[in-house]
């Protein structure tokens, strides 16, 4: 077999067809332009502009340090291993938790919130779930710097483990991605979804190993978190971030069976409300 | 060669009792909708540089059809085919976002429709002396008013020429100077090869500016031709729908606020009593009372018959529509009678509104219309043949045409 080029074009095509990704990448300009509006349109006529997306998780996370490790004392492992401090463990959690939840409901209202704009422009739905779930993941970035420091001030942390980092947030964009699509069809059909999914976020982060191991769980309750989407996701970043290597098995195949089901789910959907979605709006 | 090609075009709306049946329809796959057809079996092709008016109602599909062709919205038959760079301008305005500054949606907006920022920037300067926003461009689009958006979206989608351009009711709210640029534009850029989709209920706009017009009516194709033939079949049907719906309802004050009376229509000359062939002057005296744009209509009833003998605005006869201040005017109006029967006439002489759909006041005096030389004859009108006759092997020659 002669593997040309035209001949892994045509792979790549028909993966990206396959994974409902060919609208978005035959849009890739105008993609990379909603993201950014995204971001500024957020920060837009405030005074403290972008720094409200570096200062509002960083008040959340100190909230949280301070609930459940200074007042609750929550230890994170007991383990003889000293790098594993509570705060690096929250860190690891509930940043990308933030970008998560945030993604989840700014992409769950997206197709709604930009009714508008889709009933005056030719524009496939695709493209706003994947900009609400893109611009937080790129606003989060930063945040890795604390992992970072955290791990290269703290002597046993792992800190060359970081460089599979990358490659576990484009699992997480993929997720999140495949969940906003689903849930923002749904909810253009039934407006109550987006209801729902604000009170279901809002939850979900205590039916995941955000803010406690996995271990101080009750071994019954173990398996309701590992239904949670979020839960290998976050146990993924915990082996990569605490650890420094990469995620369980169970890990992987937990987000991976998570992305699939919500990619196929999403196909579905589109392919039965593709014709008539604007007019839902 | 084919620029647009509509073809067995059509757009079943999905109705659903309740959004619970719309939401359990997507899960399920089961059908729960009865299917709404705003839209049904339409086909017409148009060639570059065509410009097609579409008339009709409101609901009757046009803006269906718009965004049909624009791609906002899927057809559920037929096809929409067209070649090269389409932009629109759809329901007052396209793709803005409203924090962003006028200047930041000249590069959103742009971006929407498929230009490249190289593309956008070498017309930026373009746009902003367009749209004379001047120091607005600096701020955010829902600061701006609907004229204003307009202002920008029009310069926006025409800056970079495109192939087809869609224009749906946008002029109508801009105010006459721009209006009248936006036309120029548009006849400019027809010039260059654009094909245009223009809806408009100004029926002036239609016939000063297109060069076919379509009649939709509940989603249906009514007809299709010239505008000088398609606007007055729609006018006579809108009027006639409009004052049957007028007799059936009760005395209310839902009519729309009058804007004009017409206080005295006087027959200047020669009088009550014309003589074929006079020149029949007219004065109509009237009291506006909201400034905007009119339009001067007259019609003439033969007493004898339910036929309207002459039925003429302002308008047909190259006039644009005047606009108007609050307080009284006068306006004189003369018609020849040389092709008119004898006979006894009903003339009514008033005010339209710029869209020739509602008549905003009008008065009716009557003529008796005599003739010098009296021949029976079952005609409406006299136009005056000219006879040649020739001989048989000669060229025909040109006789009897108008």
């Amino acid at each position: 077999m002669r593997f040309s080029i035209p001949f892994f074009i045509r792979i790549a095509a028909r993966l990206l067809r396959i994974a409902s990704l060919d609208h978005l990448w035959r849009q890739r300009v105008l993609l990379r332009e909603m993201v950014r509006r995204e971001i500024h349109a957020q920060y837009i006529g405030a005074v403290g502009g972008v720094w409200w997306a570096l200062f509002r998780p960083l008040i959340t996370l100190a909230g949280y340090y301070f609930v459940f490790s200074v007042v609750l004392a929550v230890r994170v492992s007991e383990a003889p291993a000293g790098s594993r401090d509570y705060g690096l463990f929250l860190v690891s959690g509930l940043i990308p938790w933030l970008a998560f939840s945030e993604a989840v409901v700014q992409g769950t209202r997206s197709l709604i919130a930009s009714a508008q704009l889709l009933k005056k422009a030719a524009l496939p739905a695709e493209l706003f779930p994947a900009s609400s779930a893109l611009a937080p993941a790129v606003s989060y970035l930063p945040f890795l710097v604390l992992p970072t420091v955290l791990a290269w001030w703290s002597e046993n942390a792992p800190f060359w483990g970081l460089v599979w980092l990358p490659g576990w947030i484009v699992l997480q964009v993929g997720l999140m991605y495949y969940l906003s699509l689903v849930l923002a069809i749904l909810s253009a059909a039934l407006k109550d979804v987006a209801q729902m999914v604000r009170a279901v976020i809002a939850m979900l982060i205590f039916f995941s190993p955000i803010l406690f191991p996995i271990e101080r769980v009750p071994s019954l309750a173990r398996g309701v978190l590992w239904l949670n989407p979020v839960t290998p996701l976050v146990d993924g970043y915990h082996s990569i971030v605490l650890f420094g290597r990469l995620p369980d098995l169970h890990a992987f195949v937990g987000v991976l069976a998570w992305i699939a089901l919500l990619a196929l789910l999403s196909k579905i959907l589109l392919r039965r409300s593709r014709a008539q979605l604007v007019d839902w709006l | 060669m084919t620029a647009l090609k509509v073809d067995r075009l059509g757009k079943a709306y999905r109705m659903y009792a309740t959004p619970k049946a719309r939401f359990l329809e997507l899960i399920t796959g089961k059908p729960r909708h009865t299917p709404y057809w705003a839209l049904r079996d339409l086909s017409f092709e148009l060639a570059p540089g065509e410009t097609l008016g579409i008339v009709g109602r409101n609901g009757a599909g046009k803006s269906t059809l718009m965004k049909l062709v624009a791609g906002t919205l899927q057809p559920s038959e037929g096809s929409v085919t067209y070649k090269g760079r389409m932009t629109a301008i759809l329901e007052l305005g396209t793709g803005f976002h409203p924090e962003f500054t006028g200047r930041d949606n000249i590069y959103f907006g742009g971006a929407l429709m498929g230009f490249s920022r190289a593309e956008l920037r070498s017309v930026e300067a373009w746009i902003e002396d367009f749209s004379e926003l001047g120091p607005a461009l600096e701020r955010p689009v829902k600061t701006y008013s609907s004229g204003m958006v307009v202002r920008l979206a029009f310069s926006l989608v025409t800056a970079i020429r495109p192939d087809l351009l869609i224009v749906d009711e946008a002029l109508s709210v801009g105010d006459g100077h721009f209006q009248k640029k936006c036309i120029d534009r548009m006849v400019h850029i027809r010039s260059k090869g654009t094909t245009i989709l223009f809806c408009s209920h100004s029926m002036h706009h239609i016939m000063q500016f297109c060069g076919r017009a379509i009649w939709l009516d509940g989603g249906q194709l009514m007809d299709s031709g010239p505008p000088a033939k398609i606007v007055p079949a729609y006018v006579a049907h809108a009027v006639e729908g409009r004052s049957a719906a007028v007799l059936e309802a009760p005395e209310s004050d839902t009519r729309p606020q009058q804007r004009c009376v017409v206080e005295s229509v006087v027959l200047l000359s020669p009088g009550q009593t014309v003589t074929r062939g006079e020149r029949l002057v007219v004065e109509v005296r009237f009291r506006i009372l909201t400034d905007g744009l009119f339009v001067f209509g007259v019609a003439f009833d033969r007493s004898d018959s339910k036929t309207r003998t002459i039925a003429e605005t302002s308008l047909e006869n190259g006039f644009a529509p005047v606009s108007l201040a609050a307080g009284e005017h006068r306006v004189e109006f003369g018609v020849e009678t040389e092709c008119l029967r004898a006979g006894r006439y009903e003339v009514h002489a008033g005010l339209l509104d710029e869209t020739l759909l509602h008549i905003e006041d009008y008065l009716t005096v009557e003529i008796d219309l005599v003739d010098r030389d009296p021949i029976q004859s079952p005609a409406v009108m006299r136009t005056g043949v000219d006879w040649d006759l020739q001989r048989q092997f000669g060229m025909v020659s040109r006789g009897g045409e108008s």
